[in-house]
């Protein structure tokens, strides 16, 4: 279904040149922007394996927003004993300043990229929720476009569903959750960022205007972009590509030079709002993902539909035992990082690195996650005129505005390294589209 | 963002209270999630230099009415991480035996012995494990290293700024929980805090009390000039 | 002077974008023009001179052994902040940062327009082997023309646009009838009588280029602060 796509290979690569499809990266401290290598074969998933997906990934996401609202007014599920209380307190992404704030609309995640593996039988395991600021949606809008244009007769009657509505799906959110019908931004910190690609593209195609942290200010707990004569008009909603701890250096870190003064106030007020909220950190944490199918129940009174990947918390002792055990089978990961740092391969120890780790974790149970290596399904690439099996995931994207949609698309990464089990643009791999049959 | 208004609680009772900005500003008055009052405001024309005043007439009570525990004050901050001398210390004085009033008095009275009171040796990101080791400073250091100890311990404890009677700079000092009540004491003086003291802003640590944040677009040589004074008019007969 | 709201929605960094993309677009475009002239003349009178020329009315320094070596580097060398290829990667940091106003399809002419130059640095293309980076800005301004629907950031562009063809053109002698012209297109822009012009320098201006000689550093000043975002 895409041979004539396969033979275009080399124009679409032109194509992504010339649209400067592009990541940065900082290499021995300085910024270089690289292409971002695009396989030319899609993921395809069946109309009838999305229907699935589709229904998993909303439920998660529904009860992932229900446990931010529920963690910062009544804590209801750490009252019930489902979740520890440790793990809401000394996570880093718990911002207490959050304490009593619900959002406009009652969403906190409005963006939500969740990582996914599909198994050698065909069920779909989740790896990681991302409610901060997941970044990808754009490498598939524009490998789309450019796809489209290089080999028409690949999509001519072909039933895809056409992925560059994204942008649509994200304006209709943020018309939504906007207050007072102020003026609709992208906040970037600048060009220097791995994904400013992205964070102007979609500005563009969503149609609302990019701002750097200097055009705005807050008077009165009221934000507004500067205008060129001290004019100002009045902001109803950020999209911010920034994080929290550098949204506002009057209520977070204090040496942040990106940040907007006062603006954590002027959200606090409901007067802006914020996409997506402050203090998401707290669900998306690598130890919270342990309670996800938990709050399925908890929240939604239903049995989840997607599974998570068997994950041990040392946090608790009989975990703990397991782990210290078992480790040359499991994986480990440091819950403070992302982007695939902090991720240990038990099998790839010898017996002095395992004991270190033992130690580490002893020393800092809370720290550290540990899981099984799931075998998932290889995808197909092109490595020169070559087909080879590597390594990929999926990042679907969900939508909560007025209702929770799922994008029927997401961003394939795969691994150029045959050996890799990690799949992340910061450590050089690739990405594909992907495709959803309608 | 200033916090010089004192904290709105049932001890303090705030008579009168002003508080201006120059250059002139919309001021406008929250409160932080800790109750904290902030008032915040922006200057866009450029000056060189900016100034506020917050004057007022407060009446202090002894009396402390019980709270609900927030458990967040169980846990450690950046600043107020112990480290294992930290820990050896804490053995040294010994376990709660009668609560943690008791223990805490035991705690003021060691640093009181072995933490020694030097300005300019430590600064305002100097953590708890990092002033210990050097064994002196500040209030905010005796004050941190005091919640940290409490902490370790299982006491719920909190970061206070304020004024003490009398003329110079804020101060600052603890609370703790008792089971009941959020109960409070000056390290660095190594006395209970009475009516003299008045109460502006609680946190986890220093980095959520900050009299005043602020930030400027520009180059400047910056130069602050801090002055307070607190004085008695009048003594409440009890 | 009058203030006028003309441009609400587009704060001070981004109009200085605005503007300095213009400036450099067409500092792109003019110098290869006026490079190739120069090119041209020493064809027919072995005039090995011409970049001493050139450099000097650029206000550049001249190092160079020959007009030769000169050209190559004053169009590939990105060691020198005055070469063509810093001058494209200058409209390419400032489009960037716009691309929600000039639309990605603008964009991909700039990203061609350096590659291009990339390779033909490599190559050491001559300068009239290099045409299509001039084919490729006008494609650039013309897209520029078409996408762009707010006026009020067309203007901003148009004004650094003509600015930078004055500072050329004083700077080369171009005759009063042509400055005159430009000058004339500048006073057209969306937002000439805001406060962001300085009309009374403007004025001045008028007067200036009247007089033999005008062709000085002071007169360069005068444009080049006739515009302040």
């Amino acid at each position: 279904m895409y041979t004539h796509l396969l033979k275009q290979k080399e124009a679409v690569n032109k194509w992504m040149e010339r649209y400067g499809v592009r990541f940065g990266i900082y290499k021995n401290g300085t910024f270089k922007e690289q292409l971002f290598p695009f396989d030319a074969i899609p993921r395809v998933i069946s109309s009838e394996d999305w229907k699935e997906l589709e229904r998993g990934l909303k439920q998660r996401v529904d009860a992932l927003n229900a446990f931010l609202r529920d963690i910062y007014t009544d804590k209801r599920i750490v009252k019930d004993g489902i979740v520890p209380e440790d793990f809401v307190y000394s996570s880093s992404g718990y911002l207490p300043q959050c304490e009593g704030i619900i959002p406009s609309k009652g969403i906190f995640s409005h963006i939500s990229g969740i990582d996914l593996v599909q198994s050698e039988d065909g069920d779909w395991y989740v790896l990681e929720d991302n409610l901060r600021i997941p970044s990808g949606a754009s490498y598939p809008m524009i490998a789309r476009q450019l796809t489209r244009k290089a080999s028409p007769e690949t999509f001519d009657g072909a039933r895809i569903y056409d992925n560059r509505d994204y942008a649509k799906l994200i304006r209709g959110m943020m018309d939504h959750v906007n207050i007072d019908g102020g003026l609709e931004v992208i906040l970037t910190p600048g060009r220097y960022n791995s994904a400013y690609f992205e964070h102007s593209y979609l500005a563009e195609k969503a149609g609302v205007v990019l701002a750097f942290p200097d055009d705005l200010f807050v008077e009165d707990n009221k934000v507004y972009y500067k205008g060129l004569f001290n004019e100002r008009e009045r902001v109803g909603v950020i999209y911010r590509r920034l994080s929290d701890e550098y949204m506002d250096p009057m209520t977070f870190e204090k040496s942040s030079l990106l940040g907007v003064p006062n603006l954590f106030q002027a959200y606090a007020s409901g007067n802006v709002a914020i996409v997506n909220a402050f203090g998401n950190g707290v669900a998306d944490d690598k130890g919270i993902y342990y309670f996800v199918p938990k709050m399925v129940r908890y929240y939604l009174g239903e049995e989840p539909i997607l599974k998570n990947a068997p994950t041990y918390l040392p946090f608790f002792e009989e975990d703990r035992k397991f782990v210290l055990e078992n480790l040359p089978t499991l994986v480990i990961k440091d819950v403070a990082e992302a982007g695939g740092y902090g991720v240990m391969f038990g099998r790839d120890m010898d017996e002095a690195r395992l004991a270190e780790v033992r130690s580490l974790i002893q020393k800092e149970p809370r720290r550290w996650i540990a899981q099984k290596v799931i075998n998932f399904i290889d995808l197909e690439i092109m490595e020169g005129d070559e087909k080879v099996m590597r390594k990929a995931d999926l990042r679907a994207f969900v939508v909560s505005g007025k209702e929770t949609k799922v994008w029927p698309s997401g961003l394939t990464r795969f691994t150029r390294d045959p050996k890799s089990f990690v799949v992340n643009s910061s450590q050089g791999g690739g990405f594909k589209d992907t495709w959803v049959m309608i | 963002m200033l916090r010089c208004v004192p904290y709105p609680v049932e001890y303090q009772r705030v008579l009168s209270q002003r508080t201006s900005v120059i250059p002139h500003c919309t001021v406008v008055r929250s409160s932080d999630t800790f109750g904290n009052i902030v008032q915040t405001g922006y200057v866009a024309d450029s000056h060189d230099a900016f100034m506020f005043e917050s004057v007022g007439t407060i009446d202090v009570s002894k009396k402390r009415m019980p709270e609900a525990l927030n458990p967040l004050f169980k846990y450690p901050t950046m600043l107020t991480n112990t480290d294992a001398s930290m820990l050896n210390a804490i053995k040294y004085i010994g376990a709660p035996v009668n609560g943690a009033d008791e223990w805490v008095v035991r705690l003021s009275e060691y640093l009181h012995n072995n933490f020694v009171y030097e300005s300019g040796a430590t600064s305002v990101t100097t953590t708890a494990a990092q002033a210990f080791a050097l064994g002196k400073g500040v209030c905010q250091d005796y004050t941190h290293v005091a919640i940290a100890m409490c902490r370790e311990l299982g006491i719920p404890a909190r970061y206070v700024n304020g004024f003490m009677i009398g003329e110079g700079a804020t101060h600052a000092w603890l609370e703790y929980y008792d089971g009941a009540v959020w109960q409070a004491y000056d390290p660095t003086n190594n006395r209970v805090v009475d009516d003299t003291y008045i109460k502006i802003a609680h946190g986890r640590d220093f980095d959520d009390c900050s009299i005043n944040r602020g930030r400027f677009c520009g180059t400047a040589q910056q130069e602050i000039k801090v002055s307070l004074m607190v004085e008695r008019v009048r003594k409440m007969s009890q | 002077m009058t203030t006028k709201m003309l441009l609400s929605a587009i704060s001070p960094a981004k109009a200085d974008r605005l503007y300095w993309l213009g400036r450099y677009s067409e500092r792109v475009c003019t110098v290869l023009h006026i490079l190739r002239k120069y090119y041209d003349a020493i064809i027919d009178h072995e005039y090995t001179d011409a970049h001493k020329e050139f450099c000097s009315k650029m206000g550049i320094p001249c190092e160079y052994e020959s007009s030769r070596e000169f050209v190559h580097k004053y169009l590939y060398d990105d060691s020198l902040s005055y070469s063509v290829i810093n001058m494209l990667e200058r409209v390419k940091d400032n489009a960037i940062l716009l691309r929600e106003e000039l639309k990605s399809e603008s964009l991909q002419y700039v990203e061609l327009a350096i590659n291009y130059m990339k390779e033909a640095g490599v190559r050491d293309l001559k300068l009239y082997e290099i045409q299509f980076v001039t084919d490729v800005m006008y494609s650039f301004w013309g897209a520029l023309e078409d996408r762009i629907y707010n006026s009020k950031v067309r203007a901003l562009i148009d004004s650094g646009k003509y600015i930078e063809k004055l500072d050329l053109y004083i700077r080369f002698g171009y005759e009063v009838e042509r400055i005159e012209d430009i000058m004339s297109r500048l006073e057209r822009v969306e937002a000439f009588e805001s406060d962001l012009y300085n009309t009374t320098d403007f004025e001045n201006l008028k007067q200036r280029i009247n007089v033999p000689g005008f062709s000085t550093i002071e007169t360069l000043n005068v444009v080049n602060a006739l515009f302040a975002a």
